[in-house]
């Protein structure tokens, strides 16, 4: 009896489940759907407060911003999106007039009066900077605002004296930044902002309906109600994330013109057509490569990147094209730069490695950065020569073969002779910060350690959790320290080279404490100055400056691989831009074929 | 057994408060203030400052002191009075021990005495305990409790486990409602594989005992180590591999708009089968425990088949560490499985826990901690009751 009583209740719940049985309900379905993996799981789709690439990537569908780039041009190019034109700037560079289209409505929100969305006005975008200003709203973003705008530091001071974020007035004038009327925006600055046209392509300007905050109050981070092409359909946190198309959407069409080599790639051919062409984008949170990896092989995810484990089963990295495994299965390859930055840092307020440029050389050329690639990324990176990125105009490709990043343990071993001069005897042992404790980083580390040591020094790697790592990053308490990231999100450099001025010491992005009067005499002239011939020598100038002092040993840039089936049209990557799935295609019936295709080469593989 | 179970519901009480002790020592004061990790890497001081605000790290830790009431101007000067005294006081003590020191070492010149270093902080901390006693001295107790403030991180950190409001997590989502909705995938994943194994591991360890000695007991035994052996992650790797995608019988990772049950098939067969081995050998042991004892010979014996004097008797003479076993397993039912979770994208406890860990959310891990502590203690009070059902001649005294 009692056998039989624990069959029953070990078989209860697969009984009582309805459909238990059933499978691959929606494969029937003619709509389009595009699946795609997220690696990590979103924190908040309130445009104010988002920061990371997986927020942008979802929140950028939702919500649109007063200008972005086009989608299929390079070098890349700023257009409108939802101002109706490029702005108007004043002479002396400090007033933009930005005209905004009329007849955009918000998605249709219970928020709203009927649930209907009203029409886009320049007050929301007024409303949106000026809650980013709100301290208690505690937006992440406010650097990008700060010191900028007449008035809205005025304003976050004002807001101070409230104990709670929906306290604050909003109608209280801040006279930099005016809705002149219904669809004319004024922004008056404080001194030039040469990227602010850059700025506003990110969804983090993007207008926010007060209306909504009101309604959602905390809750606004899993209501976004914008603009764009899909509106938010459910949110299972840590789970999924699913957008339909919004049918208020305007009237936008796919663009007639491209890069050179565009048509022939067959990216024109939607040229015109209303855009979004997708019905559905669901994200799906897959934090284990193998699910991902398996079901972009079942045909279950449109695109992803190639786990690493799986690299040399998808490319064949001495051709740079995909294996055959991949090609049989009609998948393409896309190969793509990233504008990124990883380094070692030196923080230059340590008394050892501050106060010893060759020592910090030293460490720089006995670096082996083809090893860290090889070892590391598959070689599939790019070795990093210069603090500007290759896709940035003022990249100077001479800078390769200049004497500065070479690994050379000869003339490493000569530096540190000089700087044991310098110390007045040998080195003492030196610290490496690097963050986590997960096989990756104490290999990493393991690496670093190796290659110092190979000079003879004494080195002893700290590994720490994030939030510590940081605070000793901003408090100036390592001594030397991995780190970088995907930190550029526009072309212009001027981003990367602020890394390395003394107005902007930790935490406010200067983490090596690099302070050099002459550089941040040329950072000031250069921060008020519009791209121009003049201020790419500028830019050069700097650079080569700090690859002089060695604050950094530059390491490598990403390249992104990634995979997407046949059956997805008009994909080509844009490092800048998020929401590139309007543009996108899927052809069904390809995508369906594909499932038979898949069961006769899986058949055809060897147990 | 009332009286028992009163008594042993009362010894919960310590428990949960050295649970609670344990939780804020670790993700309070050892954890530390995340608000860095919140604001993000480049977040000024301000947004920091609002940030720890938020989730109460500017509150004082254990008990701190609230602002004084009435006249500003009469405190203040009470106040630089009090340190300035107290400065003083220092001086003489130091001035005393430079000449003893002197005159101990026979030396002529008193060494001079450098300003007392006594920082601000502790001063004030100083004239704030002097004040609060004076108070209560004074039978002003009244007001010297005001003065207390018990808005900490610690009363805090009790209120929140007690009513069971967890707060917002680092995302911002409640945690309630986050521990409310894992629940549910957790459980779906776990009963069937508990009772699956169950079932399965003591109708063979039955049989098992029964032919013990023979070829099928040491190829079984054989094949339970060798399954504790390989670790938990090759099953699931193996089995996701194989039979969802090569074969493709089941889902390889949950799909939002399929049931539940259809995702968590394939990892509770998983879970089932890395379970085997440990829980075979387990109950192969009780069983042959049992199956040596003399009732199981004379029933044999009077002529019962191998079937009832397994089933009937041996089964019911084993049952108390089967029920220990089966009770105390279940508040781990409830807490999920952390890696056939996360590999198959089962949005429940396991998967939440997992998370919380890798972004290093105290707030979650706090809450789960607490309430998987409360589960262990209730089901371990729930199994001891249990083993007077099981067996009669266990009485509670």
């Amino acid at each position: 009896m009692n056998c039989r009583l624990f069959i029953w209740i070990g078989l209860l719940p697969l009984v009582l489940m309805p459909g238990c049985w059933t499978k691959d309900a929606a494969s029937d379905d003619d709509e389009a759907v595009y699946r795609y993996p997220l690696p990590t799981k979103v924190k908040t789709l309130d445009t104010g407060n988002v920061e990371d690439v997986y927020g942008m990537l979802v929140v950028s569908n939702i919500c649109e911003s007063l200008y972005t780039y086009h989608y299929l041009k390079r070098p890349f190019e700023v257009i409108p999106m939802l101002a109706e034109s490029l702005p108007v700037i004043s002479d002396d560079k400090l007033t933009y007039t930005i005209r905004i289209k009329q007849g955009v409505y918000f998605q249709d929100d219970p928020c709203f009066p009927g649930k209907k969305g009203r029409e886009l006005k320049a007050e929301d975008f007024v409303f949106a900077f000026k809650r980013i200003a709100n301290t208690r709203y505690a937006s992440v973003n406010w650097g990008a605002f700060k010191d900028r705008i007449i008035g809205l530091d005025d304003f976050r001071e004002y807001t101070k004296q409230f104990k709670d974020e929906f306290e604050v007035d909003y109608s209280k004038e801040v006279p930099g930044l005016l809705a002149i009327d219904d669809y004319t925006l004024r922004i008056r600055l404080v001194k030039p902002w040469p990227q602010l046209v850059d700025d506003l392509t990110s969804a983090i300007t993007a207008p926010v309906p007060k209306e909504a905050v009101d309604y959602y109050r905390k809750d606004m981070m899993t209501h976004p109600v914008g603009t764009g092409p899909y509106r938010l359909k459910k949110w299972a946190r840590s789970v999924y994330l699913e957008l339909e198309k919004n049918p208020s959407f305007r009237v936008e069409t796919y663009p007639a013109e491209g890069a050179p080599e565009d048509a022939a790639a067959g990216l024109l051919a939607d040229a015109g057509r209303r855009l979004p062409f997708i019905d559905r984008i669901v994200f799906q949170i897959i934090e284990e490569e193998q699910p991902a990896w398996l079901l972009f092989l079942r045909g279950d995810m449109e695109i992803m990147g190639i786990p690493k484990d799986s690299f040399n089963t998808a490319v064949d990295i001495q051709a740079e094209c995909p294996t055959e495994f991949i090609q049989q299965r009609h998948i393409r390859l896309s190969i793509s730069d990233q504008p990124s930055l990883y380094y070692i840092g030196f923080n230059m307020q340590d008394p050892v490695v501050g106060r010893n440029k060759p020592l910090r050389q030293a460490l720089n050329h006995a670096f082996d950065k083809d090893k860290l690639n090889e070892l590391f990324y598959n070689g599939r990176w790019r070795v990093a020569h210069s603090v500007m990125h290759p896709l940035m105009n003022e990249y100077d490709p001479a800078i390769a073969r200049e004497p500065y990043t070479g690994y050379d343990l000869q003339k490493a071993k000569w530096l540190l002779a000089e700087a044991e001069k310098i110390q007045g005897g040998p080195i003492p042992e030196l610290t490496v910060g690097m963050s986590g404790s997960d096989p990756f980083s104490r290999q990493f580390g393991q690496f670093v350690q190796r290659q110092f040591e190979s000079l003879g020094l004494k080195v002893r790697m700290d590994f720490t959790d994030w939030p510590t790592y940081v605070e000793k990053m901003n408090k100036g308490q390592h001594q030397i320290f991995g780190g970088g990231g995907n930190r550029f999100s526009t072309p212009d450099a001027l981003g990367v080279l602020s890394m390395f001025a003394t107005k902007y010491f930790a935490p406010l992005g200067n983490s090596f404490f690099y302070s050099n009067p002459d550089y941040d005499r040329l950072y000031d002239q250069a921060e008020v100055m519009f791209p121009s011939p003049e201020r790419t020598i500028i830019f050069r100038q700097m650079e080569r400056m700090v690859l002089e002092d060695c604050p950094v040993i530059l390491n490598t840039q990403r390249v992104q691989y990634i995979l997407y089936h046949g059956w997805l049209e008009n994909y080509k990557p844009h490092p800048y831009l998020y929401d590139i799935m309007k543009y996108i295609r899927i052809d069904t019936d390809e995508q369906k074929a594909y499932k038979n295709l898949e069961k006769e080469l899986k058949q055809k593989i060897k147990p | 057994m009332t009286a028992y179970i009163i008594r042993r519901l009362m010894y919960l009480a310590p428990i949960v408060f050295g649970v609670l002790l344990v939780t804020f020592v670790l993700f309070t004061l050892i954890g530390g203030d995340i608000s860095q990790q919140i604001a993000g890497k480049h977040a000024d001081a301000e947004t920091i400052a609002e940030i720890r605000h938020e989730y109460g790290f500017d509150k004082p830790l254990f008990v701190g002191h609230k602002p004084l009431e009435g006249d500003e101007a009469v405190w203040e000067s009470e106040k630089e009075g009090f340190i300035l005294a107290l400065k003083n006081e220092r001086r003489t003590q130091m001035e005393e021990k430079a000449a003893r020191k002197a005159e101990k070492s026979g030396s002529r010149t008193i060494e001079p005495v450098k300003e007392p270093q006594i920082a601000e902080y502790q001063a004030k901390k100083e004239w704030l305990s002097d004040l609060f006693w004076k108070r209560v001295r004074d039978k002003q107790s009244g007001q010297a409790w005001e003065m207390v403030d018990f808005d900490s991180q610690f009363v805090a950190h009790f209120t929140k486990a007690f009513t069971f409001r967890f707060g917002r997590a680092l995302d911002r989502e409640r945690i309630g409602e986050k521990i409310l909705r894992g629940i549910g995938p957790s459980v779906s994943l776990t009963i069937p594989m508990f009772f699956g194994t169950l079932i399965v591991s003591i109708s063979f360890a039955l049989v098992v005992a029964f032919l013990r000695g023979t070829v099928w007991d040491h190829a079984i035994v054989i094949l339970c180590v060798a399954g504790m052996s390989l670790p938990y992650l090759s099953f699931i790797i193996f089995g996701q591999y194989f039979f969802a995608y090569r074969l493709d019988w089941f889902p390889i990772f949950y799909a939002p708009d399929q049931p539940m049950g259809y995702s968590v098939v394939l990892p509770a067969m998983i879970g089932m089968v890395a379970g085997l081995g440990s829980n075979l050998r387990f109950y192969r042991t009780i069983m042959l425990d049992e199956i040596r004892n003399d009732y199981v010979r004379t029933a044999f014996a009077k002529g019962l088949t191998a079937r009832r004097v397994l089933f009937k008797h041996v089964l019911k003479n084993a049952m108390i560490p089967i029920v220990t076993s089966v009770v105390l397993s279940i508040p781990y039912l409830i807490l999920g499985s952390l890696l056939l979770e996360r590999f198959f994208g089962i949005p429940g406890l396991g998967y939440l826990m997992f998370d919380a860990v890798s972004s290093r959310d105290f707030f979650v891990l706090n809450a789960l901690t607490f309430i998987e502590a409360l589960l262990i203690a209730f089901f371990t009070l729930v199994a001891d009751v249990c083993y007077a059902w099981v067996d009669p001649r266990v009485k509670f005294d």
